[in-house]
């Protein structure tokens, strides 16, 4: 499961009709959204949508039956624990570019980044973008870790010959165990405009 | 060699409108209260410049503001004692006092004429400049760094002595490092007087114990230059300035970063 798939499950647990439906399904053999909606008093939409989600998560199963009227569906529990497990490893690690093809950096022409530097002088301790025009803007500031302001310290400027990631950590004398939180900072800042990806 | 300047002129007032000011109080006073009052409102002011000269001079150790604050001195102390001063001396004390008053404006217009109280942050930045091109849109208000070099602490040290006597700008140690600001012409006072400078805003060349080098420049020094430059070269080519002056003064060749910068000087009155 990632996080949209959780995110979507945790909303429809999260309803306050939820634990009754499922006390509904324990002492049910089974039910339909009609019947289980007149009990809770509902309305039949909201119950059918919360019957039809569990179902596509597999907690619940469903089986179409007609008794002398148009079809409709009858839904019972199919396991009686539910738990929701998001793997970390696979659904965040992969997505950490580290596979990427090389490619090089330098910061933006006129990116408008205003870069705060920590008191020893040889690190950035955070990053502010304004961003809208006029009052309406608001500032967004990134307070950055060691490693992410010793690497931003090192970014080339906007006119200087860009640098690949790895060109930047050995400049910057970074712990190379720490390129997994600069390419999450470098992610960030290219699609705030402040950094360039060149090739 | 000509060079092309590449700042837009110096259109700083607060040399020029000092004179004014203090002729304008002058006059009023005069016109006021008298002569009497004008002359020790005068002796006042003068004695003012003197405070805030020696405090440059203990700031920066350049001897030649002691010409200039005993000028100032001479010229409070004239003020007050002459014939139609608040405390008037006799005609042979005031020939005396004029006579020394005489020498030390001598001094003092010596200092003046041979720019030995000149700060020269202008041209600092003019020299920075000379072979940088010029690139749109370069412009980030971080700092650069700019290498590592090997010295011996001691030599760092007395350039930043140099560096501070020779009015090239002022210097600043903070933790582990030692910071060069160049200082211009126009900003001097704002620099040695104004408690709440911070360097941070302006632009430095930073030196670290352990040898590292980064270089800033300030938006309002980038935008002093009349065309938009590159600003990475620029921002090296400052850096690679200072450490070239810390080279020549390694080696003993101060007087090569006298030439360098006096390649650029303006006129008399710059």
């Amino acid at each position: 499961m990632d996080f949209i798939e959780a995110r979507k499950l945790s909303n429809y647990l999260s309803k306050g009709y939820a634990e009754h439906i499922f006390r509904l399904l324990m002492t049910y053999k089974d039910i339909s959204a009609t019947e289980a909606a007149s009990r809770l008093n509902l309305h039949v939409q909201t119950v059918q949508e919360f019957l039809e989600t569990m179902t596509s998560y597999e907690i619940l199963s469903k089986q179409e039956v007609s008794e002398s009227k148009r079809p409709y569906f009858r839904y019972k529990l199919a396991k009686r624990i539910i738990s929701l497990e998001i793997d970390l490893d696979k659904v965040l690690v992969a997505k950490d570019r580290t596979d990427e093809p090389e490619y090089t950096l330098r910061e933006k022409k006129n990116s408008g980044a205003k870069f705060t530097v920590a008191r020893s002088g040889k690190l950035f301790s955070s990053v502010s973008i304004w961003k809208g025009d006029g009052r309406g803007g608001k500032e967004r500031k990134i307070n950055l870790t060691e490693a992410q302001g010793l690497f931003l310290f090192n970014l080339p400027f906007p006119d200087a010959l860009p640098l690949s990631v790895d060109e930047i950590i050995t400049k910057s004398e970074v712990d190379i165990t720490h390129k997994p939180e600069i390419l999450d900072i470098v992610q960030e800042l290219i699609e705030l405009s402040i950094i360039e990806r060149i090739k | 060699m000509v060079r092309h300047k590449k700042l837009k002129p110096d259109r700083s007032i607060f040399g020029p409108i000092q004179p004014v000011i203090v002729l304008i109080i002058f006059g009023l006073t005069i016109v006021i209260w008298g002569i009497k009052i004008a002359l020790a409102v005068l002796v006042i002011v003068y004695l003012m410049y003197f405070a805030f000269t020696m405090y440059a001079f203990f700031r920066v150790k350049n001897y030649y503001f002691i010409t200039a604050g005993f000028f100032q001195i001479m010229m409070a102390v004239f003020l007050f004692f002459n014939r139609i001063g608040p405390k008037p001396l006799s005609e042979d004390m005031i020939r005396g006092i004029v006579i020394v008053m005489i020498c030390s404006a001598v001094m003092a217009g010596y200092a003046l004429i041979t720019k030995k109280l000149k700060w020269w942050g202008r041209e600092i930045f003019e020299l920075a400049a000379q072979d940088v091109e010029v690139d749109p849109e370069t412009f980030t208000e971080r700092p650069k760094p700019s290498g590592k070099i090997v010295y011996r602490r001691d030599d760092l040290f007395g350039f930043a002595r140099y560096y501070q006597k020779n009015l090239l700008g002022l210097c600043k140690r903070e933790d582990n490092t030692l910071i060069f600001i160049p200082v211009k012409m126009s900003d001097w006072a704002n620099a040695l007087y104004n408690p709440s400078y911070n360097y941070k805003d302006h632009s430095y060349v930073a030196i670290s114990f352990d040898g590292n080098v980064y270089t800033f420049i300030s938006k309002k020094d980038y935008l002093d230059y009349k065309e938009d430059l590159a600003f990475d070269q620029l921002t090296a080519s400052l850096s690679n300035l200072h450490l070239n002056f810390f080279d020549w003064y390694q080696a003993g060749k101060e007087v090569r970063i006298k030439d360098s910068i006096r390649e650029l000087e303006g006129n008399i009155f710059s």
